[in-house]
C-alpha cells in the first residue's frame, strides 16, 4: 500500500485512472493482509483510501466513475469473503472496514443529521455532486452479512471448547469426590492432553477481543459480538446439561458457578460489564444455582420457584429429573417434590 | 494471571497482549511482533491527534506516515533477516549431514 504523503495544500483526495480500478481493488481488497503495518497503525485504512478515491469521482462529477467504484467495491469484499470466509481474522477486519466505509459515506454524506460531529475542515470534505443513500443501504445490508458470517466462524472455533472446558473439566479440585468418571470425549480429535480447559476458552475470548480491537471495529460492534459469543457458551453449556445425568450433581453446580464468574471477571476486565453479555448467562446461571439449593420442604420449592424466572417449567423440571446425588450427603429429589414445583409453576407462571 | 501463566509456560503462540512485543529481543522479533508495535503506535497518536490543539493534528499526521515508513522497513529487514537465518543453517544443517555421511562411509587412509 502505498501511503500517501499529507502535505498542506491536498484536499483528501485521491485521483486514479479508470483503467487501473481493477488493480486498485486488486491491491486494497483482494490481496491486502488483515494484518500489517499501515492497517495496524491506521485501522480502517483501506475504507478511509476507499472514500477519498469516492470523493474524487464525485468531484469530477463523474457518476459512471463512482458507480463503477462502489460496485467493485462492494464485489471485491464479497470475493474476499467467499476466498477466506472461515478465517476470523479476514471477517473481522472486512467487517471494521466495511463498517467504517459506511460511516464515512454517512460523515460526508452532507445531510445535516451526520454532520454534527465534524470540523469545519471535514465539512469541507462533504460530497457534493452524489446521494449515494442507495449505496449505503447495500453496503449495510453486506455488514449484516459479514457480521452473520463472523458469528458463523466463532461459533465454529468455540463450539468443541464449551462443553469440555465448561462442564467436563474440573477447575475445582475433590469437591465431588469422585474421580472424573471416564468422560466421553465429544472431540474425539483431541488427545487427551489436549483436552480444553476454561482457560482455553479464555484465551481465545482473549484473541477474538484483541483482533477486533486492532481491526478498530466499533466499540459498540464489539459488544454485540461478545454478547453473542456468551449466549453460545451458555446456550451450548446449558444444553448438555440439560441431556446429560452426569452433569446434573451438586458439585457441576458449583463447578458452572465459578466457570460463570471467570467469564464475569473477563468481562469486568475488558471493561464490557454493560454489553448485556452477562444477562445471556441468567438461565445458564439459574439452572447451576437449581443444581445447588435444597429440594425437599415446600419452602424449597417456593424458592426455587421464584429464583428460576429465566429458566421455564420444562428445562426447572428436565433439571430436577436429572439431579444425581455425588455423595451420602445428597439425596434424590422425590417425585412428589417435582409435582409440588410443577403444580405451582402451572398455578403461577413466570 | 492466569494469562502471565501461560505467557511463562510459552505453550502457546497467541500472545494476549501486543505489549510483549517491546520486551522482545531484537533479533527475536518476527513481523508479527512488529505489526503489534505498529497497533500500539498508532493507538498512542490517535490520542495525540485527536486532541484538538490548532496546528498539532497535522503534524501528527506528518509524523504517523513517517513512523509506517519506518515500521515498514523494520517489518522487511525482520523478515529478511530471519529468512536468512533460515537459509543458513538448513545449509548448514546439510553440509553438517554430508560430513557425517563421509566420515562413516570411508574410513580415510591413516586411521
Amino acid at each position: 500500500v502505498n501511503i500517501p504523503r499529507k502535505e498542506k495544500d491536498f484536499q483528501g483526495m485521491l485521483e486514479y485512472k479508470k483503467d487501473d480500478e481493477p488493480k486498485l481493488v486488486k491491491n486494497l481488497i483482494l490481496d491486502l493482509k488483515p494484518r500489517g503495518v499501515a492497517v495496524n497503525l491506521i485501522p480502517g485504512l483501506p475504507a478511509y483510501i476507499l472514500f477519498m478515491c469516492v470523493r474524487h469521482a464525485d468531484y469530477l462529477n463523474d457518476d459512471q466513475k463512482v458507480r463503477s467504484l462502489l460496485t467493485s467495491t462492494i464485489n471485491g469484499i464479497k470475493k474476499v469473503l467467499k476466498k477466506r470466509g472461515d478465517d476470523f481474522e479476514t471477517v473481522s477486519f472486512w467487517l471494521s472496514n466495511t463498517c467504517r466505509f459506511l460511516h464515512c459515506l454517512k460523515q460526508y454524506s452532507g445531510e445535516e443529521g451526520f454532520m454534527k460531529h465534524n470540523t469545519p475542515r471535514q465539512n469541507e470534505h462533504c460530497l457534493t455532486n452524489f446521494d449515494l443513500a442507495e449505496y449505503r443501504q447495500v453496503l449495510s445490508d453486506l455488514a449484516i452479512q459479514i457480521y452473520q458470517q463472523l458469528v458463523r466462524v466463532l461459533e465454529n472455533i468455540l463450539q468443541p471448547m464449551i462443553v469440555s472446558g465448561m462442564l467436563e473439566h474440573e477447575t475445582i479440585q475433590g469437591v465431588s469426590g469422585v474421580k472424573p468418571p471416564g468422560l466421553r470425549k465429544r472431540t474425539s480429535s483431541i488427545a487427551d492432553e489436549g483436552t480444553y480447559t476454561l482457560d482455553s476458552i479464555i484465551r481465545q475470548l482473549n484473541t477474538f477481543h484483541s483482533v477486533m480491537c486492532q481491526h478498530g471495529m466499533d466499540p459498540e460492534l464489539i459488544k454485540q459480538v461478545v454478547k453473542q459469543t456468551f449466549y453460545i457458551t451458555g446456550a451450548v453449556t446449558l444444553n448438555n446439561l440439560l441431556l446429560r445425568k452426569d452433569m446434573c450433581s451438586w458439585s457441576k453446580g458449583m463447578q458452572i458457578r465459578y466457570n460463570v464468574s471467570q467469564l464475569e471477571e473477563w468481562l469486568r476486565d475488558k471493561n464490557l460489564m454493560n454489553s448485556g453479555a452477562k444477562e445471556t448467562l441468567e438461565p445458564l446461571i439459574q439452572a447451576a444455582q437449581l443444581l445447588q439449593v435444597k429440594k425437599k420442604t415446600d419452602e424449597d420449592a417456593e424458592a426455587i420457584c421464584s429464583m428460576c424466572n429465566a429458566l421455564t417449567t420444562a428445562q426447572i423440571v428436565k433439571v430436577l429429573n436429572l439431579y444425581t446425588p455425588v455423595n451420602e450427603f445428597e439425596e434424590r429429589v422425590s417425585i412428589s417434590f417435582i409435582r409440588t414445583i410443577q403444580v405451582r409453576l402451572f398455578f403461577a407462571p413466570h | 494471571m492466569q494469562d502471565h501463566q501461560h505467557q511463562e509456560e510459552g505453550e502457546e503462540k497467541e500472545e494476549p497482549s501486543p505489549e510483549s512485543a517491546f520486551e522482545k529481543s531484537p533479533f527475536q522479533l518476527t513481523a508479527e511482533d512488529v505489526y503489534d508495535i505498529s497497533y500500539l503506535v498508532g493507538r498512542e497518536i490517535l490520542k495525540i491527534s485527536s486532541e484538538p490543539q490548532g496546528e498539532a493534528p497535522t503534524r501528527v499526521a506528518q509524523l504517523q506516515f513517517k513512523i509506517v515508513r519506518i515500521l515498514e522497513m523494520l517489518e522487511a529487514l525482520v523478515n529478511e533477516s530471519n529468512l536468512t537465518v533460515e537459509e543458513l543453517k538448513m545449509e548448514r544443517d546439510n553440509l553438517r549431514k554430508e560430513v557425517e555421511g563421509l566420515r562413516k562411509e570411508g574410513p580415510p587412509g591413516n586411521a
